[in-house]
């Protein structure tokens, strides 16, 4: 690519983005602005800040504490970095090869561009400035054999981000397939999480009390310790992930060698990272997705190699089919809202994105549980009033997760919401449907972990009791508040994933602005367990269960408003259904 | 005569840019209207509001008697008819028998009405050994079927069809003109746009061409027939812009 090529793909780049902020209006301008100026102020934060670091904090400090220091700061990174790669997990480059293959241009250059642009990303944001800024301090303290730092430190940063670069890739050819799409998203997901939350699971689970009462300067003293036993050597010899730390920990000790072969390897293994992404981006592009096997596209009449089903077969008589789940009668509910209930049951369990939803507030409730009631002992140690809130608190908690969801039931539709806006069906009943359609993702999950509760901690029966109460009085006052935003304010959801997509700032300002008075929402189910600790303050016998008996008045309330909601709600839909299905089924360029 | 579509100053506006100016459209009861016009001449925009998916800005539109500004009245209205949209509003996650259970059910049917329609369904569009595929698996041609599938299972009096040969290979295209043949054979109002002007000629029996988002010719085929070709007729009440010998001299 010569020079006019590459200025012409930069204003490419340019006039897209530009493009996409004039379409955001001048508040998603505004917030774009604000957006790329607190990436500016983060980078010069880091700079300064771990300047200053470098120079007073490890200005003379031991081989030993520079170690941890520095793969800390390594594993740190790489902790912000797999996340930010979890959101960005399906490929979404700057410029699409794939528009570009035809043109006379060379794609390496196009590549290196979009691997360059893969860097603008909050983590690396404050990571390398704040690396390169250290290892100045350091420099300014300990003399120009720091100076090392800079390479093995820029080494280590774009070893990481190539092979991760290079995954994205592997993973994108992968996901061709639609079906495995969903398990990788979901498998992949699951993994980074639970590898972010691992260590902090296995610190309050399995050495909960112990950690707890030697503090973290015993748990310091643990890690230096491991670092001075052979196997923590090896590792920091053979590991490329542990060179960065090994490296300034020998600068040290003035030992220069291994700072310098650490970031040889590094550049290296970044060059072997970013060939191999190369080239699979290559391959996808040019649709060799199966390792030399080309995927054969869907059977255009839908005659496919598969063998005739026992169903199909001349001369056989087909068996009695077995009812499908879409088929099913739901007791009390009209059969059109009963099958939307269904038929959107099901397409939810199939997607990527249900599953991850309904696993990231189980995994965050056990480390929250975790952290909070390590063991029974500890959670003994919690005042009563503490433990009759715990149900009720934690059902808050757990629909907090589910607000995304419930606020937004025709985005997760996408193009299928014009089926819904075609059909002769009254409004209200879509509404019920969707309603429950969601009812067994919120409720169900909750339910278990409010039986289960008394198991892990001493929280007193009657109060889990009255949980499994406020549980559909909540979820009945969510779903009013979720009518009222899917109809009102409704945006595009990614495929496979919870992104929004061109979602107005307004909509974004206002929802952030639920999530966060979601407590107030909660209010009415928050109403027996405080009216118990009430009764209990004033000397009323603890026989009575005020908690129980008191969610069952509220459950009633929930259950009357919703059905007032209903009608009104409904016509609500019929007027702005034509603006939520151009919402919903905004087309992303 | 009986309307099945009657439009009196249709209109629609995106911003400054008028998609649609005062459309009257006619469609007799029992016809094969095909809806013409090049690309951005408002056919889309037209067929979105006849079937409900975009409020008009002006206008009025009457579908099988009924006025669609009154929304009680146009989702009745929706009971009688059947649309294949050109953005096919499919569920991605379900399979072909459960959608088609899903819109019947929708529709208030009986489950063994639903059950023996789905399956013939199913047979006719050659999507009966798909029963594991999700939609979203599904090729474009399959999905197109299926959305017919799903308009044909309630039994409409009307049909919706936007571009539906669109992205069809020949032995699918040869099916959806059967089907749509059986149709018409019993008494169904189709509504047809397409950029096919071959297709349009062998199947319809009145044309309408939409330019700049005005009718600029409603006639029935017949007549058309008699005077030319379709495409000839297209082409003179569209305007084509010839290309000009001067110009482009260079790609000699």
């Amino acid at each position: 690519m010569n020079w006019q090529q590459l200025r012409a793909i930069l204003w490419l780049r340019s006039r897209l983005s530009w493009n996409q902020l004039r379409k955001g209006g001048p508040l998603g301008f505004v917030m774009a602005v604000l957006g790329v100026v607190s990436g500016y102020m983060m980078a010069l934060g880091a700079s300064i800040g771990g300047f200053l670091a470098g120079w007073h904090l490890l200005g003379n400090a031991s081989s030993s504490t520079l170690l941890i220091t520095w793969d800390t700061l390594s594993f740190l990174f790489l902790f912000l970095w797999l996340m930010g790669l979890l959101a960005e997990l399906q490929r979404s480059e700057s410029l699409d090869m794939g528009r570009l293959l035809h043109l006379p241009i060379h794609l390496s250059q196009v590549f290196l561009f979009n691997y360059a642009a893969s860097h603008l990303t909050p983590s690396l944001l404050m990571a390398a400035p704040g690396m390169v800024a250290i290892a100045l301090g350091m420099t300014v303290a300990r003399g120009p054999s720091f100076l090392l730092v800079i390479p093995l430190a820029v080494g280590f940063l774009l070893m990481i981000t190539a092979w991760t670069y290079c995954l994205r890739g592997w993973l994108a050819a992968l996901m061709v397939n639609q079906r495995r799409k969903r398990s990788i998203l979901v498998g992949v997901t699951v993994a980074i999480v639970l590898l972010g939350q691992g260590p902090n699971l296995y610190m309050n689970l399995s050495r909960g009390g112990s950690q707890r009462h030697g503090g973290p300067g015993r748990a310091a003293g643990d890690f230096t310790q491991w670092l001075h036993t052979p196997g923590a050597s090896a590792a920091h010899r053979y590991l490329p992930l542990l060179w960065l730390g090994q490296g300034v920990a020998s600068l040290g000790e003035e030992n220069l060698l291994p700072a310098l072969l650490g970031a040889a390897g590094c550049w290296t293994l970044a060059g072997l990272g970013l060939r191999r992404a190369y080239r699979s981006a290559l391959r996808f592009y040019t649709g060799d997705t199966g390792a030399g096997r080309v995927t054969a596209p869907p059977a255009e009449t839908g005659e496919t190699a598969r063998p005739a089903s026992p169903e199909t077969e001349p001369g056989r008589t087909p068996g009695p089919r077995k009812p499908l789940l879409v088929e099913w009668e739901l007791p009390w509910v009209p059969p059109d809202a009963g099958g939307l209930a269904l038929a959107s049951f099901r397409s939810m369990w199939r997607a990527p994105e249900m599953k991850l939803l309904l696993l990231s507030p189980l995994l965050m409730l056990m480390v929250f549980c975790a952290a909070l009631f390590g063991s029974r002992t500890s959670a003994r140690a919690l005042p009563p009033e503490f433990l009759t809130l715990i149900p009720t608190a934690l059902i808050m908690f757990l629909f907090l997760g589910m607000t995304q969801l419930l606020l937004n039931q025709f985005g997760l539709d996408r193009n299928a919401f014009r089926s819904l806006v075609l059909l002769p069906t009254p409004r209200d009943r879509l509404l019920l449907g969707k309603n429950l359609a969601f009812a067994p993702y919120a409720l169900v999950p909750a339910a278990l972990v409010l039986a289960s509760l008394p198991l892990l901690i001493p929280v007193p029966l009657e109060s889990c009791l009255a949980g499994l109460i406020q549980l559909p009085s909540l979820y009945l006052i969510v779903c009013i508040l979720g009518n009222v935003c899917s109809i009102g304010v409704p945006f595009r959801v990614n495929p496979g994933s919870m992104k929004p997509t061109k979602q107005s700032a307004g909509t974004m300002l206002l929802l952030a602005g639920i999530h966060l008075g979601f407590p107030l929402v909660c209010i009415p189910i928050f109403i027996p367990p405080a009216a118990e600790l009430l009764a209990r303050h004033f000397g009323f016998p603890p026989l009575v269960p005020v908690n129980l008996l008191l969610s069952i008045p509220v459950l009633a309330a929930a259950i009357l408003a919703y059905r007032a909601t209903l009608p009104p709600l409904g016509r609500w839909l019929q007027r702005r259904e034509k603006e939520v299905l151009i919402r919903v089924t905004h087309e992303v360029e | 005569m009986s309307l099945a579509i009657e439009t009196t100053q249709l209109a629609r506006q995106f911003g400054n840019t008028l998609a649609v100016d005062g459309l009257n459209l006619r469609v007799p009861k029992g016809c094969f209207y095909g809806f013409l016009g090049p690309n951005g001449a408002g056919k889309s925009t037209t067929i979105k509001m006849l079937t409900g998916l975009l409020a008009p800005t002006g206008g009025s539109i009457r579908i099988l008697g009924g006025e669609m500004s009154d929304p009680d009245v146009a989702r009745e209205t929706r009971r009688r008819i059947g649309v294949v949209p050109e953005h096919l509003g499919l569920y991605d996650n379900l399979t072909a028998r459960e959608y088609l259970t899903f819109i019947g059910r929708m529709y208030l049917m009986p489950r063994d009405v639903i059950q023996d329609r789905t399956q013939q369904l199913l047979e006719v569009m050659g999507l009966q050994n798909e029963e594991k595929k999700l939609t979203l698996e599904f090729s474009h041609g399959m999905k197109k079927k299926l959305a017919l599938a799903g308009a044909l299972l309630p039994n409409p009096e009307m049909l919706f069809l936007d571009e539906p040969f669109e992205g069809v290979d020949a032995v699918s295209s040869r099916l959806l003109r059967d089907v749509l043949k059986r149709c018409i054979s019993h008494g169904v109002t189709l509504f047809l746009t397409s950029h096919v002007l071959e297709i349009v000629e062998k199947l319809c029996t009145e044309v309408g061409i939409i330019a700049r988002g005005r009718l600029v010719m409603q006639e029935p085929m017949d007549q058309i027939r008699a005077s030319g070709s379709l495409e000839e007729r297209f082409l003179s009440a569209v305007g084509s812009d010839h290309l000009e010998a001067q110009k482009l001299s260079w790609l000699e």
